[in-house]
């Protein structure tokens, strides 16, 4: 304060001559614009355009001034007035509320009492300390406890995020790397609470099956860690291997999965009758093996030897390269350089990878050779025999494989060349095949219409058709030789092209003599008349249009007649029976247009299924417009069989909730509108 | 011989414990269900049926008035408290859940016109009166507290008071009678009085959420907007027939529903009095009370057709109708403060408690259940278009007069809406059936 006090008292001077040089500068002017009545009077020298100088507008106003007030509104008018003004501004204020009202209006979901959830709010790590020490210590024990615990630095509370410690660690840092520590330490935390929970709630379980599951998995890791470090860091890996002879001398000590104990005695008895248990106590006996067998065993006993003479560390490493090399070769049937006593590692690696390549080149040949790619004898031409066993395709084959057994090409190349040849004999399979089915089908038909012909050629002049007939018997035996020859090379084969059939058939017709063609087209002619002949006794039109007349009748709908005989009339001896009245117990059915009525040849049934269509909305609902959005809406599956269970629960959850027996208070203006105002200035 | 049994490992479908986490299998990149449509639609068609089978709407009666029980109100706070009134002066005070009357109290010689109690503390209980009395009385809690039977202030008016409502998060009240007054605890004169004509005020109501806004109805047939911090009423409109009770909604400030004797209730926005912004239909005769639910989402109407409606703010036509054979004119309703129950009181001196949702669960429920309950309601929702589900939904057994009348009352609106549609056709001039309902005043001519 003593600091500004200065500035202010300048500035405080500044403003005091500002205010009274203004004033005395007004005061000036005043003095200056002062008139009298006089200088009015004289302003005016002339007369010019006095007529048409226009009263000023603020004199005028003045003039009006002086009139008599207007009388005050009548009350009720003015109470009106009043009314209408504070109607338009009440609605401005009541308007605040139109988004909150809004939003509501439109929310998916209300919910009333929220602060309900609290109650739900699962016990953290901070509580249970919390609690331990509210509680405080009973035993002694507990007593000595939670003074050892008191005196550490590290005691998590509620109230505060950090310890006592870690505080002391942050003013240690530097602002940076303690937000970083901080940050960390945060998830450490958290993953910390994520994981003893996680063990918590595995250490609940109690099924045998997990456990068992569980030690076998954490096994079968051991084992994968061991032979992975075995690689990278033998040190680690003999640790690993002490874990693992842990095991082994347990298992040994307890012979836990051995046939002597006394479930796999009990499991023994069912063994021969029951599958399952035979399986289960293999996998025992199995799993005791396994067990009890060192792991790594000749490398184990390698290092421990060299364990005498050297230092363990790389010369293990190297040993167990030499070892695997050494196998490998083997493998391969190399011959070993055992001579040299000490393998370099760069030349272990070396042949190690040559052994790889070596048997990778292996496999693929393998492959190649289970594909039957790089061998002479081809497996095509098998199948072809057992598929033909024709003469000419099994010629074929025998120079293709000739060829093939010639020719040394590259497999790509052979394999295009087999593909063609392979392509080519089916084609030529399938020509022959066709040729003979498609010929004939093709006699068939042509010995049908040459029958019709033949007896239409008797009716008329026979002699002079002889010499034609002749000709056209000749033609149909040339066709038929010609077509003979290859089936008599193909004995049967069923397959059939419907192309080439329709092709082929076009060919043969064309390949006919013109003569022949001119009495087809006399025959088609009279085909028509010779079927109509033919149904002479069958009326077709008037059976169908009985049939319609039928379906008609079936379809028609039926009037129901609700009388009951007897009933309204008298019955004995002497009554005389009346003629029925116009029946007024039949309720008529309605007559419907038929769609095939004036149609002829057809019938259109009118029994049109509702089906589905009666359980359909027939309009498109509110507050959709289009049939498209509807559709979409009720097809969007809510169940949790289509959705994810969150997805589910979010879908399903309710318009409005609300907790029996707690009032739901109307609006708070303080509340809603503070909320609001907060929102908006963030 | 060999027996053979079937054998299920439990270990396949059962958990060890509680806490045990079934692991969901699922599988994320299944194919479309072809007929998972179909499956929902018959699950909706069979929640629909399920929900009418399971509605019971009716909870109880509270009997122990000697006359027909005019007014009902429920307690600012307190979800369990309920009053009512009869013709003959006399208020029960009830437990709700207990379905007990705490209290007695004869509180007016001749009919009790209103009662409402205070929003601040919920301790104050003020009565009006045929008798032109405004009496002051301790709200009671169980009953047995001393001295409930006499008022603790009481004020002889110059008028008859016809109604009577407590201002928002205050102790003032207002009072309506020939004229409207506010009112202060403790005092014989009102803070403000509004004089709106010869015409009787029948009903005023304090907006529950805008502490100076009042809405009332008049025996001219108007409903007048008033503002406390104002001198002079602020807006008038007057309707074809008499609204005969108005109540404002609890969650949006400036709608309010009028009960109207034209048979219909009305929903207004307070900002464009024009026109109602809903009309909701389905009585036959006068409807005599309306009260909101407290979400603010439903209201219900007690008709004289003896029947009680909920109507969904927005719908026009009502999702529920309640009636026993023995109810008669229904008087008032109530919906309790915590939205799960609607109250009726009716002439045959009953007061009768439903369920808001009839067919809803009351107590706990697992939380399984709750799931399937929700996932059948959103089911009858996403279906209810649907011809056949719709009509087991909206299918209610009505008395005979309510059946005959609502079939006459249809005809003659859809009458009346095909002349209005039809004037339209012809001259522009022509306004829909819907805005056909308030009678023109000359500022908006």
């Amino acid at each position: 304060m003593s600091d500004g006090s200065d500035l202010d008292e300048a500035a405080h001077e500044r403003m005091l001559q500002s205010v009274t040089g203004d004033v005395g500068k007004r005061y000036v002017k005043r003095e200056t614009q002062k008139t009298t009545a006089d200088d009015l009077l004289n302003a005016v020298t002339t007369k010019r355009n006095i007529g048409q100088t226009r009263i000023d507008e603020t004199k005028r106003k003045q003039i009006r001034g002086k009139e008599t007030l207007a009388a005050p509104l009548h009350r009720i008018a003015r109470d009106r007035l009043q009314g209408a003004v504070s109607y338009v501004e009440l609605k401005k204020e009541v308007n605040v509320w139109a988004p909150i009202v809004e939003e509501n209006r439109v929310s998916d979901q209300l919910v009333f009492h929220e602060d309900d959830m609290d109650v739900m709010k699962p016990m953290i790590a901070a509580d249970k300390t919390a609690a331990f020490y509210a509680r405080g210590p009973k035993s002694d024990l507990e007593r000595e406890m939670a003074e050892v615990l008191k005196q550490s630095k590290f005691n998590m509370t509620n109230d505060a995020e950090l310890t006592e410690g870690e505080k002391e660690i942050i003013r240690a840092m530097d602002l940076k790397e303690a937000k970083a520590k901080l940050a960390q330490m945060r998830k450490m935390r958290a993953l910390m609470s994520y994981k003893q929970a996680n063990d918590a709630r595995k250490s609940k379980i109690k099924s045998k099956r997990y456990h068992r599951i569980q030690k076998r998995q954490k096994r079968r890791q051991l084992l994968k860690e061991f032979e992975d470090l075995l690689s990278r860091d033998p040190e680690a890996a003999k640790e690993k291997l002490k874990e693992l002879d842990s095991q082994r001398v347990f298992e040994r000590a307890t012979l836990k999965h051995g046939k002597g104990n006394a479930f796999n005695k009990e499991l023994r008895k069912y063994a021969s009758k029951n599958k399952e248990a035979a399986a289960l106590l293999e996998d025992h006996l199995r799993l005791g093996r396994e067990l009890k067998t060192k792991a790594r065993d000749e490398t184990d006993s390698e290092a421990s030897t060299s364990e005498d003479e050297e230092d363990a560390g790389t010369k293990t490493f190297e040993q167990i390269l030499k070892e695997s090399a050494i196998e490998a070769a083997k493998a391969a049937e190399m011959e070993p350089e055992e001579e040299t006593p000490r393998i370099q590692l760069a030349e272990a690696k070396m042949t190690l990878a040559k052994m790889r390549a070596q048997k990778t080149r292996e496999l693929e040949e393998a492959k190649l050779r289970g594909a039957g790619k790089d061998l002479p004898k081809s497996k095509i031409f098998e199948e072809n025999e057992d598929w033909e066993g024709g003469e000419s395709i099994s010629k074929i084959n025998e120079s293709i494989a000739k060829q093939s057994t010639v020719e040394t090409k590259p497999p790509k190349k052979k394999r295009i060349k087999k593909d063609t040849t392979a392509e080519d004999e089916k084609n030529d399979l399938f020509s022959q095949s066709k040729h003979k089915d498609v010929v004939e089908l093709f006699d068939e038909a042509d010995e049908q219409m040459l029958e019709l012909a033949k007896k239409e050629i008797e009716r008329e002049k026979r002699r002079e058709q002889f010499e034609k007939e002749d000709q056209i018997e000749e033609t149909t035996r040339k066709t038929k030789k010609k077509s003979k020859k290859p089936t008599s090379v193909v004995n049967e084969e069923p397959m059939i092209d419907p192309k080439n059939f329709l092709t082929l058939e076009t060919n043969n017709l064309n390949a006919l003599p013109t003569d022949f063609i001119e009495k087809m087209d006399q025959a088609d002619y009279d085909q028509s008349q010779a079927i109509a002949l033919a149904f002479a006794d069958d009326d077709v039109v008037g059976a169908f249009e009985e049939e319609k007349g039928e379906i008609e009748e079936r379809e028609k709908g039926k009037d129901i007649d609700l009388s009951l005989p007897g009933w309204g009339s008298w019955t004995g001896n002497g009554v005389i029976e009346k003629k029925p009245k116009k029946n007024r117990f039949v309720i008529k059915a309605k007559g419907v247009m038929r769609k095939d009525k004036s149609r002829a040849g057809i019938i259109i049934s009118e029994q049109t299924t509702q089906g589905i269509t009666k359980l359909q909305p027939k309009t498109v609902p509110f507050p959709y417009t289009r049939m498209e959005d509807f559709e979409a809406a009720v097809r969007q599956p809510i169940g949790r069989e289509w959705n994810s269970a969150s997805a589910h629960q979010s879908i399903v959850r309710q318009s409005v909730k609300a907790s029996a027996g707690r009032v739901i208070r109307p609006l708070n203006k303080k509340d809603v509108l503070q909320e609001e105002f907060v929102d908006e200035l963030k | 011989m060999k027996v053979k049994v079937i054998s299920r490992n439990p270990d396949d479908y059962q958990r060890e414990t509680k806490a045990d986490l079934h692991k969901l299998v699922r599988n994320y990149n299944s194919e479309r269900d072809a007929f998972q449509a179909q499956t929902e639609y018959v699950r909706a068609l069979n929640a629909t049926k399920l929900e009418r089978v399971f509605a019971k709407p009716f909870v109880a009666s509270l009997d122990g008035h000697n006359d027909g029980v005019s007014i009902l109100s429920k307690h600012p706070f307190r979800s369990s408290t309920i009053f009512s009134g009869a013709r003959d002066g006399q208020i029960k005070v009830w437990n709700l859940p207990r379905r007990e009357c705490i209290s007695t109290i004869q509180t007016h010689r001749g009919l009790v016109n209103g009662l409402s109690v205070d929003n601040v503390d919920g301790e104050q209980m003020v009565t009006v009166g045929s008798d032109s009395q405004l009496k002051m009385w301790k709200v009671p809690v169980t009953g047995k507290e001393a001295n409930l039977d006499e008022p603790m202030h009481s004020i002889p008016l110059n008028e008859v008071a016809h109604s009577i409502s407590h201002v928002a998060n205050s102790t003032d009240f207002v009072t309506s009678g020939d004229t409207v007054n506010v009112w202060k605890p403790w005092r014989d004169s009102p803070i403000r009085t509004y004089n709106l004509g010869v015409n009787t005020i029948h009903c005023v109501r304090a907006n529950p959420i805008e502490e100076a806004v009042m809405v009332g109805v008049t025996t001219d047939r108007s409903i007048f907007l008033l503002d406390t911090r104002q001198k002079s009423p602020l807006k008038k409109v007057t309707m074809k027939l008499r609204p005969n009770m108005v109540i404002w909604n609890p969650m949006e400030a400036f709608v309010f529903a009028v009960a109207n004797d034209d048979y219909n209730a009305y929903s207004f926005d307070m900002r464009n009095l024009v026109n109602p912004r809903r009309i909701h239909y389905g009585h036959t005769m006068a409807v005599v009370d309306i009260d909101y639910s407290p979400t603010g989402r439903e209201l219900c109407t007690g008709s004289f057709d003896r029947s009680v409606r909920i109507y969904g703010v927005d719908s026009a036509t009502s999702r529920e109708v309640y009636h026993t054979k023995r109810m008669q004119q229904v008087l008032s309703v109530l919906w309790s403060a915590d939205s799960k129950f609607v109250l009726s009181g009716s002439n045959e001196m009953n007061v009768r408690v439903w369920k808001a949702h009839a067919a809803e669960k009351l107590g706990p429920m697992t939380k399984r259940e709750e799931s399937a309950l929700q996932y059948s309601e959103k089911l009858r929702e996403q279906f209810k278009e649907h011809p056949e589900i719709r009509r087991i939904q909206r299918h209610r057994h009505v008395p005979g007069s309510i059946y005959n009348q609502t079939k006459e009352l249809r005809t003659i609106r859809e009458a009346k809406e095909k002349k209005a549609e039809r004037r339209i056709k012809y001259n522009k001039e022509a306004v829909p059936e819907r805005d056909t309902h308030m009678v023109a005043t000359k500022e908006e001519e």
